[in-house]
């Protein structure tokens, strides 16, 4: 074509070279612009009948309770348009008072686990020939009428009590439906808990006539004794715990509380204790015998407590253990003993002072229950029964079966006299000690039906699965002390095909007659039966109100039940009981010496703050976060000290084959020095085989190893045992995300002496002067403040992080590499004077310098500073050049290397707030700036000035020892203004002049620094 | 030549596999796998109330047992004024007797003025704006309880009959 080609007729106008390039020049990026932004097309669907609660884009609140373990925490449940995004505590709620445990951050990923049941399955065989068969998928009326069948063929044959149902510890309304529904069957009811803390309820009921666990009062003691009570991990109610014992352990008038740890392997709760005793394991009766020895020789019982004949009494029925005499066999020195029972009990500070608690799951051994008496009566002569062990108020833990019961269970199942079994939401094939072969058991059993909601080592066994909700999905209520009333609301729809245990309860035992179901309303779901409850429990206040004066009435049911919604729950008040020791048990003799095993080392099968017992594997936010004190994720391993591993001549990584008289696991060595020579020391709660794709094929089950025998005096679990070690040559080593534990002389983790504290000598940070101009922060300036003397490592405020911000799981296979996505890590360090171990746990997070070196290297302004004092880091400018995360010196920044996936339907949990980043960005800590926007807009809506309460970061929200406070520095009146000006505040790195918003105060230690 | 070509088809080839393998070539984080609003709205559970949730009356509880909580005010009354203006004059009119823009639609409007209306208790009225009526649409996630009773107080202002 010639550029002066003219058209003939004019009509068609012939493209000329100026036209040409003219279009090009506009089509052409309109054209790449078209082609590269595919925008697809999306639809809203807006409600048709908009409920009242639900304004989209906006969260809605509901109370409830967690029901991650028997612990009974308040929660509130964050829901967005009708889905649970974040879990937090209830501040309403007196046990936890809002802050929740890692286990409670992570029960969203059993509600929106992948690998649920999603629907009622029936075993059908495929193969009679082979005797093959699956579970195939049905609707519930056939699974129903499968279940009522054949409970009914059983009762017409009258053996209904070969039929057993086995729940975990449930109180409230559904643990009498299923009392109510067991009685009318006939069938044998078990409450089944791994752990029972039989020991304790044992002894109780020896010493004081209770069978019952206590309340014990952590925030008033001036000396608090642990005798391998793990009470900030998993024994009886953490959170609880490790709040009030925050509490009581704070600097005050130059004073702090002393807490002594005594066990063989430290915990982490041990970490924390101001002196860990490392005692040879199952020896904490006989040193518990000795300091009461020691107090009633020296004259130092709470006269006003113990009268002078039980005191002669004492004195005689504890006669054999003097310090000297059982030195040798606790590994304590004599003087050391004194020492401790000189502190614990103390004539002229008066009775209550103290506290002793013991029976922490990794301790109990053939001598559990024995200790457990000893160490009441340790309680006794120091006049703290009344005080700071409460009677009355008691723990749930009471309502409990013990171990000793599913053993004899399984003993009938064995023996095929047990025909149909249910099993609600326990899974003994994994839980149960290997020796006792339930698996076996439960092949000999007919009829097997699991109630499980998720598929795992029990559940794949069994005949039927009628899958039910998840805490989260269901109505329910629990009473974990007597007086508190917890009520579980669903916070939203089923997501799956499941139905409430307690609705099949009632509709199996309406279908079997009346002859079951007449203590059992006639019509009306769970529900109608749970308010039913109420409604007693509130003639029940009232009955008792009416008798008092100024009496405050609930009148009205539908105000109680609405208040009770509302707040989570009735949090009454209980009064205590008075109990007085048992005259009979002086008189009898105490057998406290563990027996000897003939193998060469003592295996600790410890309990684990991340599974518990073995629950919460399948939830991968627990597998990812690093163990709190080895660092280790995804896998399970063996501990043992330098001293152990040389001698049995094993390295580091290496893998190790334990054999005791009961089994035999091979298991990847780590070399953990707070651990007893002569000891080693394995976690429970991996090695699953058929529990969903996140926990299958992680470590190996340590309960392979232990006797299956129950201890003859409680009934409970003996979770130590003699074992061999041999090396096998093969290294296997495990994701480790921090390699030592050595500060390496940098003080990254400082610490001051409790003396120096005291006498005004602590050291102030060093001023620095710099060159870079000053930023402005005109009106707010964000801040934090992280205590490192109230932060025990918990890892509970990382997986609020991990939820409120959309972290990705980076899984195994990475995590070796050594990668991690987690925008806030606990590292920890260990600090040895005087041969007494110093723990520091260091919360680290992106700082928010104000003079931050990552700023200055971005060649796209991606990172930069907010006027209110945010290092801010925009997603969509980032193009992934990662200068920032190399000169970051907190290594606080995060990479995606990859597209994380979110498997359906995880996906329903992820914040809305947050943006999900994709591969090639670089993210890290906002200070959850969505919840900063949040704050202030509720701020200008009520027309006043942004307040401490307005806002607040997952992290610190969560925190059990409410270590991290948030708020404005530019408000001299802000809780963190007043707590970074500490004597004890200081700056991570403060050398390098980085000018950080996160200040830090020093740990306190009893001992010199 | 020929070599040219090749080279040329064979760069063509790795240029397009590259383009293509970063397809959708342009990924802003707007559009995420999380949900946003409008995207998967849910119906909460049934009898669930939220930490500030209020209670839901039926018709004959909500007679006795829900009142007005806001003083006729100067202030409440020029606020419901001000909610009315926005919400409900399009079918109820200016002045409350039902005759809206929107009036060519239906069949009818309420007059406000109505007896059988300003003789209903306020508690049957403020079911109503949560849940609407026969045309009237529910109001229950666009006014807040407050906002409700301040209408309600400005709907007592057409009452002609004192």
């Amino acid at each position: 074509m010639t550029e002066n080609h003219k058209s003939s007729d004019g009509l068609t106008e012939t493209v000329g070279r100026r036209t040409f390039l003219k279009l090009v020049g506009g089509a052409a990026p309109a054209a790449a612009v078209a082609a590269c932004s595919p925008v697809p097309p999306e639809q809203i669907i807006p409600y048709v009948i908009p409920p009242e609660d639900v304004i989209p884009g906006v969260a809605t609140w509901y109370a409830s309770v967690c029901g991650e373990c028997p612990a009974g925490c308040g929660t509130l449940v964050r829901t967005r348009e009708g889905r649970a995004v974040k879990v937090e505590g209830n501040p309403e709620h007196p046990i936890n008072r809002g802050s929740l445990c890692i286990r409670g951050q992570a029960s969203l990923q059993g509600l929106y686990n992948p690998d649920r049941f999603t629907g009622p399955q029936l075993r059908r065989t495929t193969n009679p020939a082979t005797n093959h068969s699956v579970l195939e998928s049905v609707e519930w009326d056939e699974a129903e009428q499968e279940l009522i069948s054949r409970i009914e063929a059983i009762r017409e044959s009258g053996q209904a009590e070969q039929i057993a149902i086995v729940t975990p510890l449930t109180t409230g309304a559904l643990g009498t439906l299923v009392n109510t529904w067991a009685e009318g069957v006939g069938a044998k009811h078990l409450t089944y808990e791994p752990f029972a803390y039989e020991a304790i309820r044992a002894a109780n009921r020896i010493t004081f006539d209770r069978n019952a666990v206590p309340h014990h009062d952590f925030a008033s003691p001036h000396f608090v004794m642990s005798f391998g009570a793990d009470f900030q991990e998993t024994w009886l109610s953490t959170v609880g715990h490790t709040r009030d014992h925050s509490e009581g352990r704070k600097v005050r008038n130059g004073q702090k509380a002393r807490f002594v740890q005594l066990e063989p392997r430290m915990s982490l709760t041990g970490a924390n204790a101001d002196e860990w005793v490392e005692i040879r394991p199952g020896s904490e009766g006989l040193l518990a015998a000795a300091m009461v020895h020691t107090i009633v020789s020296e004259q130092r019982v709470q006269v006003e407590i113990v009268d002078e004949e039980t005191v002669s009494l004492l004195g005689q029925f504890f006669d054999d253990y003097s310090p000297e005499g059982v030195a040798e066999q606790t590994g304590v020195s004599a003087d050391r003993i004194r020492d401790l029972a000189r502190a614990f009990s103390n004539p002229d500070a008066g009775p209550g002072q103290s506290l002793a608690v013991g029976s922490g799951i990794a301790t109990m051994g053939d001598r559990a229950t024995a200790s457990q008496i000893a160490i009441n009566l340790l309680n006794y002569v120091a006049g703290n029964i009344g005080s700071t062990v409460v009677f009355g108020s008691d723990m749930n833990w009471g309502e409990a079966g013990t171990y000793g019961e599913m053993v004899e269970l399984t003993r009938a199942m064995k023996n095929g006299e047990i025909q149909l079994l249910v099993l609600n939401d326990v899974n003994p094939v994994h839980s149960m000690p290997g020796e006792i072969e339930f698996a076996a058991a439960l092949k000999e059993v007919p009829f097997v039906v699991s109630t499980s909601s998720f598929p795992d080592e029990t559940s794949n066994l069994a005949d039927l699965v009628l899958p039910t909700h998840t805490p989260l999905e269901r109505w329910g209520d629990s009473v974990p002390i007597a007086g508190l009333h917890g009520l579980m609301q669903p916070v939203m729809r089923p997501i799956f095909n499941t139905r409430h245990f307690g609705d099949v309860l009632l509709d199996s035992a309406r279908a079997l007659g009346r002859d079951v179901s007449a203590e059992l309303p006639r019509r009306g779901e769970f529900l109608d039966f749970l308010q039913d409850r109420w409604e007693e429990l509130q003639e029940s206040i009232n009955a008792r109100e009416t008798e008092e004066e100024e009496a405050d009435l609930q009148e009205d049911f539908d105000d109680f039940w609405a208040n009770a919604q509302r707040q989570g729950g009735f949090f009454g008040v209980v009064e205590t009981d008075a109990v007085r020791l048992n005259p009979t048990l002086l008189s009898n003799t105490l057998e406290l010496e563990p027996t000897s095993s003939d193998r060469a080392l003592d295996l600790i099968v410890y309990p684990s703050l991340h599974y518990y017992d073995g629950r919460g594997a399948n939830r991968p936010w627990l597998q990812e976060i690093p163990d709190p004190l080895m660092k280790t994720t995804w896998a399970s391993w063996v501990e043992a000290s330098s001293q152990t591993a040389q001698s049995m001549n094993a390295q580091e990584g290496q893998l190790v084959r334990l054999t005791t008289d009961h089994g035999t696991v091979d298991a990847s060595l780590l070399i953990n020095d707070q651990l007893r020579d002569g000891v080693v020391a394995m976690p429970v709660g991996q090695g699953h085989t058929d529990y969903g794709r996140y926990a299958d094929g992680r470590g190996v089950n340590p309960l392979a190893l232990l006797s299956g025998a129950p201890e003859p005096e409680s009934g409970g679990r003996q979770w130590v045992v003699g074992a061999d070690a041999t090396p096998l040559g093969v290294t296997r080593r495990i994701p480790q995300l921090q390699k030592h534990f050595d500060q390496e002389d940098r003080e990254l983790a400082q610490a001051v002496s409790l003396a120096a504290l005291a006498a005004g000598e602590v050291v102030p940070e060093e001023k620095h002067f710099s060159l870079s101009p000053e930023h402005d922060h005109p009106v707010h300036h964000w801040g934090m403040a992280i205590d490192l003397d109230s932060c025990n490592g918990c890892n509970a405020c990382v997986a609020a992080c991990y939820a409120e911000n959309n972290v990705p799981i980076v899984g195994h296979d990475r995590m070796r590499q050594g990668r991690t996505m987690s925008w806030l890590r606990i590292e920890r360090f260990v600090e040895t004077h005087n041969d007494q171990v110093d723990n520091r746990f260091l919360p680290m997070l992106c700082q928010h310098c104000d003079h931050a070196p990552c700023e200055t290297v971005c060649p796209v302004f991606a990172t930069y500073h907010t006027d209110e004092g945010l290092n801010a880091q925009v997603y969509n400018r980032c193009v992934g050049t990662r200068y920032c995360a190399n000169n970051c010196p907190y290594r606080v920044r995060r990479f995606n290397w990859f597209q994380e996936e979110f498997p359906e339907p995880m996906h329903l949990q992820l914040n809305p707030d947050v943006t999900t980043r994709v591969a090639g960005v670089m993210e890290k800590c906002t200070f959850c700036v969505q919840r900063i926007t949040d704050g202030k807009g509720t701020a200008k809506d009520e027309n006043r000035p942004v307040q401490d309460d307005d806002i607040t970061p997952a992290c610190a929200q969560t925190c059990p020892a409410q270590a991290i406070v948030f708020g404005d520095m530019n408000d001299p009146e802000s809780r963190v203004s007043q707590v970074a000006t500490d004597a004890r505040a200081y700056h991570v790195l403060g050398e390098l002049n980085t000018r950080p918003a996160v200040t830090y105060l020093k740990k306190v230690t009893q001992n010199e620094v | 030549m020929r070599k040219t070509k090749v080279g040329i088809t064979i760069l063509a080839c790795v240029v397009a596999g590259v383009a293509l393998s970063a397809f959708p070539w342009t990924r802003d984080m707007f559009v995420g796998p999380d949900v946003r609003p409008y995207e998967d709205l849910r119906v909460p559970p049934e009898d669930v109330l939220s930490i500030d949730g209020p209670r839901i009356f039926g018709r004959r509880d909500a007679r006795e047992k829900l009142t007005n909580p806001l003083p006729a005010s100067p202030e409440i009354l020029a606020e419901g004024a001000e909610i009315y203006r926005i919400y409900c004059t399009s079918c109820h009119g200016d002045d409350g007797t039902g005759n809206g823009r929107l009036v060519e639609f239906f069949d009818r409007t309420e007059d406000l003025a109505d007896s059988e209306i300003q003789e209903s208790a306020d508690g049957e009225l403020y079911n109503t704006v949560r849940e609407g009526g026969f045309t009237m649409p529910a109001f229950a996630n666009t006014l807040s309880v407050r906002e409700r009773w301040a209408v309600i107080h400005h709907i007592r202002t057409y009452d002609t009959s004192q």
